[in-house]
């Protein structure tokens, strides 16, 4: 089986509060000093579900594909550190400032490009714009069944076998090969490579792909080909700090809060 | 004692003008040689002994200190921990009991070495004077062995000791009931021996052998025939040595062996500070990263194995065992002595015939001999390691182990986990801290960067940056650095973790990346006084960066205050009117011996009184976090932090102080629980809190950066 | 400029969901004049269209294939297509929901368009819809414009309010095809409900998270969620708190959780990731319970304690007992 796991590197969501800004002239968050971006948490799941199949099934590579700038081998390395036997990197100024759909048009390109493929695993959504849509859109590219926000895929009969998440509960539902999975947090936490994986992965080269080697129109991806213009970025005003509690301790502090919420009406 | 008899005795022989001699073979009781037919089947058996032991200790690595530098120390550490038994004194019944046995052990060897040489040997050096005072300390020595062992069955048989419990093995009644036989039958064999050859003529002199002396006369209460008496000589002579040979054997096949390996570890012993963990060196290139396997081992620490004597004094000190937790040290090592006889042969044979030696283990070690848990639950606090009274050190075993679960098997316990991945992403353990680097700065004016002008960089950590009860500690200490008019600067945004826990977490790829890192930054900043926050920063700058070619005075930050109000630069003018106990980190105190600079600081300030925990100094219990156990769900009956503080709020102070921001944390959590009435709660903080009080006021003197300004002078 | 709706509804026990109304409202006051359709699948659908025209609606789409109740997104896709040639709308409003996440995105593949998903304002912005969604976990709002038409868009639930309902209101209905294939087979479903009280249901949601230290702190939260009442609290959790399992992840609050907005959200010793409070900040009055005081919980809590839970909790559950 060939498998392919697509993975993003996203500015730290556990970036302080305090140390997030954005530059309103530019529409962009200004990188915080000292804080490296992080591959996103749900891409790193996506890894781990893919691995796992590969681990049960046998015989079977694991692709990591990653849109992004060049500090993105690090997160390609991070999965070929998991498991992943082989990475590229998509990485083209074209590329840059798109949206959903421009995104998951290179990336259909470069799963294309890659050949055979059984399934593609992506997270439930990037930790940075939140959007859920790319899995969906590689799969209506490729043509492909896809099931969303799995917490746990299994290989059966040469199908999928993958249970959702849904508002009330699970379901579980079988998927044909080849088809796309995206992963949520609810799969469990991914795995912690081994050291000799690490030094593996830090030796193995990152295939680079740029718009001309995918055959994909520079001006069809990236800021050009967007469908969604953003118009502005800002961070929303905070209603400012709360009434705290001032009574000397803990217990008065209850009792004052319990008369407060009485005061109000809440309680 | 010796002095007082020989007062009493005076001397015998001169008024007499008569002189003893030493009859060889009185009595005909054996051949001459038969004894040594003994010894040569003795010294067999020890060598036979030692060489099974010592092939299976080859099966180690290298040990990563040279053995043979440093002799002077290692011979005084031979001496001291070894003959001396400076280790086995810290528990003192047992002290004493272990020191009658093995004086006793030592001179009654030498008692019957000189039997043999003037024997056999060509000069009669047994005779006159000189033999009554050698019967004399014979018998005083004999009787010490009766006593330690009557300490010792007192001990296992009626005070039901509970560490002898432990792990109680047959061999130990053995021992006990053996070594007083051979004590008692030595007694006998003098009494039937003076009673035919000193009585009645030579009574004086019979009166050194006072021992035997004294059941002599016993015995001749009985009127028994010469006869009689010679024939009980010759069978408790014959009961004697068949004793004191085969009870000698038993060293190779007992505890008892601990005789030659627990001074020879004394000499093996670290001479550098235990609180450095070993580097793997070329960590890049090889494939077995940590110990899983027995053979992974160094043959040093192999050795230690069986230098274990099962005492229990590690367990019984051992945070994690006092709180129910999966961990005994004792159990530990033993278990690891039990699978190295088991597999070591099997290693041994594979590993000749096949090369590779890993695939003889029919069982995991790590994982199944020793369970994963028991290596997480240690909390690296040496306590074990202070009171072994043979030497071994435990620490860096676990630790070894450990490596192979994270670096060779990556099985974490998922909190653990979070927290490394969490260091290699963002270069601290916190995650999800809502603080920034330079948090603390707000409102202290301006702070200092350093940039290689200043004397010494102030190092905040990770811990006291980004968690909220440190930054008043951090802030107290930046205030009183800048009150004394010490030359200082931070690094604020460009702190990053020095790679401590990812070390004692086991991850020792990711400590050598971080400590290469720092020093680089620590070079080219020209950083070379650093005064830090936290002990385990302190210690791991100060005895582990020097692997990485990093060396840097390093001071905690109680020994730099200490210094400050000593000098004077520094005034506790405030009175701070509590009533304190100290509660040593185990970085600080057990691992690198500041134990007096933090106690000193506090009774330096006006109306603090300090009252000592049940355990403390080197005694002293970990709070609970080391060892990476800040960041794991504890496994057991009861948290160690709860144990430790309970031990705090006894002494009925008011607060407990610490030195190390894990420690104020864990008494934090534990006070609640510990007590959950409010009022009258004990309090944590850390003695830079305390300090600031007392230069500053009950106001904390605010912020303050004028003072120092103005004073210009000292700045 | 009048602007064609579509609404893709849900139904819940044969009658439109919540946001479906909040939906209808929302597309009528963007559609200027222009229609508002809603298309509504399942058992009972087409008697249930009556309740979306007071809501706002002019046309209703409904299939009452029973086939639809559970949700497919290839059956629903081509029935939404179907409505979508009927209506030719310059708008598609969908809930962010198990339907929406999967359907918008899908539908705006198929008209060359695009998906703008979780969006909780919509604008007309003097004749350019304009749209806004928070993002990075929501420590920030993004609004976007569409380059292409029509604007597909997944609207959160109850950051729309409903329009005062149009009594006698009523509209044109048609009929949608019944379900056709789908390539992916539900094999299963399993409901995992909290005891007693629904998280989105209970008018006061006590939530613990991360920095109870370990999942016994939850005992407490349970306690106080009991001290409010049983009928009345409902316990919700964070996901770290849920990752770490020391709660069920269905009772996880959040982004990727369930967005709950209830007369009062307590939340004890959570740190107010914007993850987090993106499931959260509907909620009326907030009250936070925290150790660290920079917390970012306490922006958006209406009052706070600065302290740890296990010493405020206790005090706190005797209060609410004493108080109620």
């Amino acid at each position: 089986m060939h498998l392919v796991v697509c993975a993003k590197q996203i500015p730290d969501p556990e970036t302080p509060p305090s140390a997030f800004k954005i530059d309103p002239q530019k529409n962009e968050v200004i990188p915080a000093p000292g804080i490296a971006p992080v591959l996103s948490q749900f891409d790193g799941i996506a890894a781990e579900a893919a691995l796992r199949i590969k681990e049960k099934a046998g015989d079977t590579k694991v692709t990591v594909i990653s849109m992004g700038a060049e500090s993105a081998q690090q997160a390609i390395k991070q999965v070929l550190a998991m498991g992943a036997d082989e990475g590229v990197l998509l990485n083209d100024p074209a590329f840059e400032k798109g949206d959903p759909h421009t995104t998951a048009t290179v990336l259909a390109a470069a799963i294309k490009k890659l050949g055979h493929v059984d399934a593609v695993f992506c997270g439930r959504q990037a930790a940075d714009w939140d959007w859920g849509e790319v899995g969906i859109l590689i799969a209506e590219h490729m043509n492909w069944p896809v099931a969303i926000i799995a917490k746990g895929v299994e290989l059966q009969d040469g199908k999928f076998r993958v249970q959702r998440v849904l508002e009330d509960g699970f379901q579980t539902v079988d998927v044909p090969m080849p088809s796309v999975i995206t992963v949520s947090n609810e799969f469990g936490e991914p795995r912690y490579p081994k050291l000799q994986q690490i030094m593996q992965a830090a030796r193995k080269t990152v295939t680079s792909w740029k718009s001309g080697d995918l055959g994909v129109d520079a001006g069809a991806v990236g800021a050009a080909g967007a469908r969604l213009k953003l118009e502005r970025l800002y961070i929303p005003e905070k209603e400012g700090k709360a009434e705290i509690m001032d009574a000397e301790t803990p217990a008065d502090q209850a009792k004052q809060l319990v008369e407060k919420l009485k005061a109000a009406k809440i309680l | 004692m010796g002095l007082s008899a020989l007062g009493l005795y005076g001397c015998t022989q001169m008024s007499t003008g008569e002189e003893l001699v030493r009859e060889s073979f009185f009595n005909n009781v054996a051949p001459p040689g038969a004894v040594y037919l003994f010894l040569a089947a003795l010294v067999g058996l020890l060598v036979y002994g030692f060489v099974r032991h010592a092939s299976l200790w080859m099966i180690g690595k290298p040990h990563d200190q040279p053995i043979l530098r440093e002799i002077p120390h290692r011979l005084r550490n031979a001496l001291r921990l070894g003959l001396a038994q400076d280790k086995v004194r810290r528990d003192r019944y047992a002290g004493i009991m272990h020191w009658c046995i093995f004086s006793s052990i030592v001179v009654l060897t030498l008692v019957t070495a000189q039997v043999a040489i003037n024997d056999d040997g060509p000069v009669k050096f047994l005779k006159g004077d000189y033999l009554l005072f050698f019967r004399f300390y014979g018998d005083l020595f004999g009787l010490i062995g009766l006593v330690g062992v009557g300490m010792a069955m007192n001990r296992r048989y009626f005070q039901d000791h509970a560490r002898i419990r432990w792990d109680e093995r047959p061999e130990d009644h053995l021992i006990i009931g053996g070594l007083g036989l051979v004590l008692l039958t030595g007694f006998f064999v003098q009494t039937f021996r003076i009673t035919v050859e000193l009585f009645p003529d030579h009574v004086s002199w019979a009166r050194w052998s006072f021992v035997a002396y004294g059941l002599a006369e016993f015995v001749r209460i009985f009127d028994f025939t010469e006869g009689q008496i010679l024939f009980a000589h010759k069978l408790s002579w014959w009961t004697h040595v068949v004793l004191a040979f085969s009870w000698l054997g038993l060293i190779v096949f007992t505890r008892l062996d601990h005789l030659f390996f627990a001074p020879v570890n004394a000499f093996f012993l670290r001479t550098d500070s235990p609180g450095r963990l070993s580097r793997i060196e070329n960590i890049e290139e090889r494939e077995i990263f940590g110990v899983g396997y027995i053979q992974d081992f160094t043959w040093k620490q192999l050795f230690e194995l069986d230098a274990c004597v099962r005492c229990g004094r590690c367990t019984d000190v051992c945070p994690a065992n006092l709180a129910g937790q999966p961990l005994s040290p004792m159990h530990l090592i033993q278990d690891l002595k039990g699978h190295l006889a088991n597999v070591g042969p099997l290693v041994q044979r594979a590993g000749h015939e096949h090369g590779d030696a890993r695939a003889a283990s029919p069982l995991t070690m790590v994982g199944e001999v020793i369970r994963d848990e028991t290596l997480w639950a240690c909390r690296t606090c040496y306590a074990c390691v202070q009171e072994c009274p043979v030497m071994i050190e435990h620490v860096p075993t676990i630790v070894d182990m450990r490596r192979f679960l994270v670096m060779d098997e990556a099985r974490i316990p998922a909190t653990a986990q979070q927290a490394l991945e969490n260091l290699e992403t963002r270069g601290h353990p916190w995650r999800g801290t809502s603080l920034e680097r330079t948090s603390w700065m707000e409102g202290l004016g301006e702070v200092p960067i350093f940039d290689g002008s200043q004397e010494y960089l102030y190092w905040v950590g990770c811990s006291g940056a980004l968690v909220e009860r440190n930054l008043p500690i951090t802030r107290a200490v930046f205030k009183l650095l800048r009150e004394s008019g010490a030359s200082f600067g931070v690094l604020g945004q460009e702190e990053t973790c020095n790679g401590d826990p990812a070390r004692r977490l086991g991850n020792e790829y990711l400590y050598q990346i971080l400590a290469d890192q720092l020093v680089q930054t620590f070079k080219s900043k020209r950083v070379q006084r650093v005064i830090t926050n936290c002990p385990h920063c302190f210690n791991t700058f100060k005895n582990e960066y020097p692997q990485f070619d990093g060396r840097f005075e390093v001071l905690h930050h109680t020994q730099f205050l200490h210094g400050a109000v000593r000098s004077g630069a520094l005034r506790p003018t405030h009175r701070v009117d509590a009533s304190l106990t100290y509660h040593d980190s185990c970085y600080l105190g057990r691992v690198n011996g500041v134990y007096d600079a933090p106690r000193q600081l506090l009774e330096m300030m006006p109306g603090a009184s300090l009252t000592e925990m049940r355990r403390s100094m080197s005694k002293g219990l970990c709070c609970g976090a080391g060892g990476g156990n800040m960041w794991q769900e504890e496994i057991g009956e009861r948290r160690v932090n709860h144990v430790r503080t309970q031990e705090a709020v006894a002494t009925g102070a008011q607060q407990v102080i610490s030195n190390c921001p894990f420690c104020i944390q864990m008494f934090e959590d534990g006070v609640p629980a510990v007590q959950p009435e409010e009022d009258g709660r004990l309090r944590p903080f850390d003695v830079a809190e305390l300090l600031e009080r007392a230069v500053f006021g009950p106001d904390g003197g605010a912020a303050q950066p004028a003072a120092a300004a103005a004073r210009g002078d000292r700045g | 400029m009048p602007r064609n709706v579509l609404v893709v509804g849900e139904l819940s026990e044969g009658a439109p969901t919540s946001t479906t109304i909040e939906l209808v409202g929302a597309g009528s006051r963007l559609a200027g004049g222009g229609t508002v359709a809603v298309t509504l699948l399942g058992n009972g659908a087409a008697a249930a269209a009556a309740a979306t025209f007071p809501a706002g609606a002019t046309k209703a789409f409904t299939s009452d294939d029973a086939n639809y109740d559970q949700f497919r997104s290839d059956q629903w896709l081509a029935a939404v297509e179907s409505a979508f040639g009927l209506a030719s709308p310059d708008l598609v409003l969908m809930a962010q929901s198990l339907v929406g996440r999967e359907l918008a995105p899908r539908l705006a593949f198929r008209h060359n368009t695009a998906a703008a998903m979780d969006c909780v304002h919509l604008a007309d912005d003097g004749g350019t819809l304009k749209v806004t969604r928070p993002v990075y976990g929501g420590n920030a709002l993004a609004t976007f414009s569409f380059a292409t038409s029509p604007a597909v868009a997944t609207v959160r639930a109850k950051s729309q309010d409903p329009i005062e309902p149009k009594a006698g209101a009523s509209g044109e209905t048609a009929e949608l095809p019944a379900a056709g294939e789908a390539r992916a087979a539900i094999i299963g479903r399993e409901k995992v409900e909290a005891e007693g009280l629904q998280l989105q249901d209970a008018p006061v949601v006590v939530s613990g998270g991360r920095g109870l230290g370990s999942p016994d702190g939850f005992k407490l939260v349970e306690e106080l969620a009991a001290a409010i009442g049983k009928d009345k609290a409902a316990v919700g959790a964070s996901r770290a708190a849920c990752d770490l399992g020391w709660y069920p992840p269905s009772q996880q609050v959040g982004l990727t959780g369930k967005v709950v907005t209830p007369d009062l959200y307590i939340a004890v010793a959570i740190s107010g990731a914007s993850q987090h409070m993106a499931g959260c900040s509907g909620s009326k009055t907030i009250i936070a319970i925290n150790k660290d005081p920079e917390a970012n919980i306490f922006k958006s809590a209406r009052f706070g304690i600065v302290g740890d839970y296990r010493q405020v909790l206790p005090p706190l559950i005797a209060a609410i007992k004493a108080a109620r």
